[in-house]
């Protein structure tokens, strides 16, 4: 048996959470302003969008946990 | 001959410690010297027992009994013996208490000193006979009120002592009682008579000097994030805790999980005080200890160091848990310093399991995300407008065709790549399959523009721009007509069916030729545009 040692260094969960937030969110901005503003319902990529949208999602995901874990929430 | 020193620690107000009950005759055993010493200094009273032993038998003895008066039974917290030997690490030995109860007065004012009234024995309850015998009970302050005269009896500023007494019978009685000043924390101490005053308690000397103004906690070296506070938050001393007083605190710290936590693969451990240090002295009647284990921990085995009573396992949902975080819930009674040791808890617990809960935010930002998908491409327009909806369908099917007559254009510079790679290496094979490959690019290319195309005329929209479309698809044709010709001179060249100043002539007319449709098909792409 070891010393238990947490995956993530926990002085890094700051860098970690606005990192990650910051892309996700860049991620969720490009998402909203495609189908909202830039194209129109004869040039929409379905693809497009649903990739997008994961990589904001996963981005925004991890950036959330971090937050999380970072105020003092230990989910 | 043998000398034990029965170190007894009675708690006054406290219960239960498995006793060793008397098994048959108690041995013949003879206490040649018996010293007891009662430290009644604090709110716990605690009892040394040093005994001096004789086997007056013939028979080796196993075991000697300690007995414990009925009425304290209940009481006692914590009992422990050593030899007195020179061995380092002296046997524990199976041990009953003694005789010890404590009472306080039922109230008194802030101002006042506390009184406690101890009521005992004031021989050593033995099964054995005991040869000289002493007891030396050690008070909190001077101020005695009164004590009991069990001749001989002396004192001395702060302790009363009873004895020697010669040659005793087992289980001499002689009940003693003494009252006398204790401003220790008791946990139900002589109530407040009267009203509390803040400002008596800031001002006036010797306030409040049975009640709690202050303690000491020590930590371990690692923890962080320390908080205290009573049930509505406050931290400030606007109520101090006087004697009787009960008061809800709350003491919080979060330790790293490496100092206490081990682990194998799957396997985890955890290494923990079961009750840790609050304050010096202190009595805890009620422990309830509940450890939030992870989320998918299985196989929970936990190990006290002491009897505890193991609750049933509880389940504790909070932030991203599905099905709930497994606790495991110990309750005691009645521990002193000396329980502050250490427990044991195993479980498994996987560590991809860690994956769970960014998965969950990420799944459900995504289901948001796929609502918007949705919701966007959900039409609740009253009135369509025909002529935006037919310009914003023109211009995403012309920038299609565009995009497929630029991938086209560089096939036609391929195709020139081709031809002078062929007369330079003369491998007629790998032009052929070159060419095939290219015409097949070039006729997907031109088949898209020709379907966009089509769906262009569907469209009530400009019809210059249909018109264009047409142009280009003809001019493109000529292009393709133009290079094909190109190719076959080539071939023609390469296998000697003409002469090379045939070939430039030929060459030379097609050349002016793909300038001008370039020309053409250049200023229509633009037009498009």
């Amino acid at each position: 048996m070891t010393r238990y040692t947490s995956p993530v260094n926990p002085s890094v969960y700051p860098h970690l959470a606005v990192t990650l937030l910051g892309i996700g969110l860049f991620f969720m901005a490009w998402f909203f302003v495609y189908p909202l503003v830039t194209s129109t319902k004869f040039s929409r990529d379905l693809f497009k969008e649903l990739l997008v949208s994961l990589w904001s999602a996963i981005f925004l995901g991890f950036g959330v946990l971090f937050l999380m874990l970072w105020v003092g929430i230990y989910v | 001959m043998k000398w034990l020193l029965l170190g007894v620690c009675l708690a006054v107000f406290l219960a239960t410690v498995p006793c060793a009950r008397a098994e048959g005759t108690p041995g013949e055993w003879e206490v040649t010297l018996a010293n007891r010493q009662l430290d009644l200094t604090t709110h716990q009273a605690r009892q040394t027992l040093t005994l001096t032993l004789k086997n007056a038998g013939k028979k080796s003895l196993g075991t000697f009994l300690v007995v414990v008066d009925a009425a304290v039974a209940g009481k006692v917290a914590y009992f422990g013996a050593h030899e007195k030997s020179d061995a380092e690490d002296p046997p524990a030995l199976p041990m009953a208490p003694a005789v010890i109860k404590g009472k306080k007065d039922v109230g008194g004012y802030e101002s006042e000193k506390q009184l406690v009234q101890f009521s005992g024995n004031a021989y050593i309850l033995s099964p054995y006979p005991i040869k000289t015998q002493s007891t030396t009970v050690v008070l909190a302050t001077s101020t005695i009120e009164s004590f009991s005269r069990v001749a001989p009896t002396s004192t001395t500023a702060n302790e009363v002592t009873y004895g020697p007494y010669s040659d005793m019978d087992p289980y001499s009685s002689a009940r003693i009682t003494i009252h006398f000043e204790n401003n220790g924390t008791f946990s139900d101490g002589a109530i407040l008579r009267g009203s509390y005053s803040r400002f008596d308690h800031q001002r006036v000397p010797n306030s409040g000097a049975s009640s709690v103004k202050s303690f000491k906690t020590i930590l371990p070296a690692a923890a962080a994030d320390v908080y205290y506070r009573d049930e509505i938050g406050n931290i400030s001393t606007s109520s101090p805790s006087l004697e009787g007083g009960r008061r809800g605190t709350t003491l919080a710290t979060i330790f790293p999980s490496y100092e206490y936590l081990y682990h194998s693969g799957s396997q985890f451990l955890l290494n923990m005080r079961l009750v840790d240090h609050v304050m010096d002295d202190q009595l805890v009647q009620d422990l309830t200890l509940r450890i939030v284990l992870p989320e998918g921990a299985k196989n929970i085995v936990f190990e006290a160091p002491y009897g505890v009573e193991q609750q049933p396992n509880d389940l504790m949902q909070t932030y991203l848990d599905t099905v709930g975080r497994p606790v495991v819930v110990v309750t005691a009674n009645n521990l002193v310093e000396q329980h502050i040791q250490d427990f044991t808890l195993t479980y498994e617990f996987q560590t991809w399991m860690l994956l769970q809960e960014p998965l969950l935010v990420i799944v459900a930002l995504y289901g948001f995300f796929l609502l918007i998908i949705v919701i966007v491409r959900l039409d609740f327009s009253i009135t369509k407008d025909v002529a935006v909806l037919a310009r914003q369908q023109t211009s995403v099917i012309l920038e299609k065709i565009l995009e497929a007559h630029d991938r086209r254009w560089s096939i036609v510079g391929q195709y020139g790549e081709s031809i002078s790679s062929f007369k330079q290496k003369k491998n007629k094979d790998e032009f052929a399959k070159s060419r095939r490959s290219l015409d097949d690019k070039f006729k997907k290319c031109s088949s898209d523009i020709g379907k966009l195309g089509r769906a262009l005329q569907g469209i009530d929209t400009e019809k210059s721009a249909k018109a264009r479309v047409t142009e280009l698809q003809k001019k493109t044709v000529s292009l393709k007509e133009v290079v094909d010709d190109n190719c076959t001179l080539a071939e023609r060249l390469v296998s000697d069916r003409i002469t090379k100043s045939e070939y430039l002539n030929k060459e030379k007319g097609n050349t002016s030729n793909v300038q001008r449709l370039e020309g053409e098909i250049n200023s229509l792409v633009k037009a498009l545009n």
